[in-house]
């Protein structure tokens, strides 16, 4: 006749559980922590430099600036490059009468294309628009969106890197004036 | 008998004590908590406190906030670093100079700001609380560019290099 283990001692067995009570006193230190430091509202910022009158003359470089300016005027975007500046584009508002962010972009794009280096554009508006108006514009030129030409910088260590932002040190001219 | 009856008191006296909560389905629920606390968890440090009247623009940007002085500006108040310096129910005198582009009263409160934060970067030696020249402009949306002009203007002039437009972020 074989041994049988007695049921309370094979209940005993089964009742080896792991202390959860440490792990959930971490747990709740964390949510603590986090809940103090959360943000439920995303928040974030465009950067702009301040622009800087000198009278000195410029340093001579061979290459020739691009100085691209978007002039926002009540009726269209006027692109201007170059020193002294000229007109490269004006883009007309649309059927609607809202600004073409789309056309403006694309241009942009092209502009870029030929001016892999060039980080920096300036705003003109001369028109009062809205606050609200302005950060469109300025989301517009600073971004390649997923639809865009797909531009790229050659680069001695990495070879061709994608570019991801379009013109994204946004200064504004007209704040002195 | 009587042992016996003592035994099977013990037994049940050893079941009312070993009464535990099961604690897994709460273990479960916590942990669910901070993924999304840790999905919200603000990694700039910066606070930005949006006063009432402030409605900000919405805009694809994900650039982290920077610490800096902030100026806050609504449809009738200005506020720096949440101190109220203009109001236009107690609008003063002499608003606006330099041909009408500065705003006196905020123009006074950085420039005071300024000092304060020079000279307490002195005292302390701390280079992280030295002045960066950077302005962090909450401004509500609705308001016009010669406005955001004269607080831009009033900025740069008190001594400001740099400016960040605090935008609220898009749903991507």
């Amino acid at each position: 006749m074989s041994y049988r283990v007695p049921t309370s001692r094979r209940k005993q067995k089964k009742k080896s559980e792991l202390n959860l009570i440490p792990i959930l006193d971490a747990v709740f230190i964390l949510v603590f922590f986090l809940l103090m430091s959360a943000q439920f509202v995303k928040i974030y910022e465009i950067n702009s430099d301040v622009p800087i009158i000198s009278t000195q003359e410029p340093p001579k470089d061979k290459k020739k600036p691009l100085a691209l300016t978007i002039e926002i005027t009540p009726n269209a975007f006027v692109i201007k490059t170059g020193v002294p500046s000229s007109i490269y584009k004006t883009i007309a508002k649309n059927q609607e009468g809202q600004y073409d962010h789309f056309r403006l972009r694309s241009e942009l794009v092209q502009i870029k294309k030929s001016n892999v280096e060039e980080e920096t554009v300036v705003l003109e508006p001369l028109v009062d628009l809205s606050y609200e108006e302005i950060v469109k514009i300025m989301d517009t030129v600073r971004k390649i969106e997923k639809t865009d030409e797909s531009i790229y910088r050659k680069d001695k260590v990495d070879g061709d890197v994608l570019i991801k932002t379009l013109f994204s040190k946004i200064m504004f001219g007209n704040i002195m004036s | 008998m009587a042992r016996t009856r003592s035994i099977r008191m013990q037994k049940r006296r050893k079941k009312a004590n070993n009464f535990e909560l099961d604690i897994t389905s709460l273990l479960d629920i916590l942990v669910i908590l901070l993924i999304f606390l840790i999905k919200s968890y603000n990694s700039s440090g910066v606070t930005m406190n949006i006063p009432e009247g402030i409605e900000l623009p919405k805009s694809s940007s994900s650039s982290m906030n920077t610490p800096g002085v902030i100026i806050q500006v609504s449809k009738d108040k200005i506020w720096v670093d949440s101190v109220a310096v203009l109001d236009t129910k107690n609008l003063p005198q002499n608003l606006y100079d330099d041909n009408g582009k500065r705003i006196v009263p905020l123009f006074n409160e950085l420039t005071k700001k300024i000092e304060e934060i020079k000279k307490l970067s002195l005292q302390t030696n701390n280079q992280a609380k030295e002045f960066g020249g950077v302005a962090n402009l909450i401004i509500d949306k609705s308001l016009k560019y010669s406005y955001v002009k004269k607080v831009m203007y009033t900025c740069a002039s008190a001594g400001f290099k740099e400016y960040k437009f605090v935008v609220m972020g898009e749903e991507q």
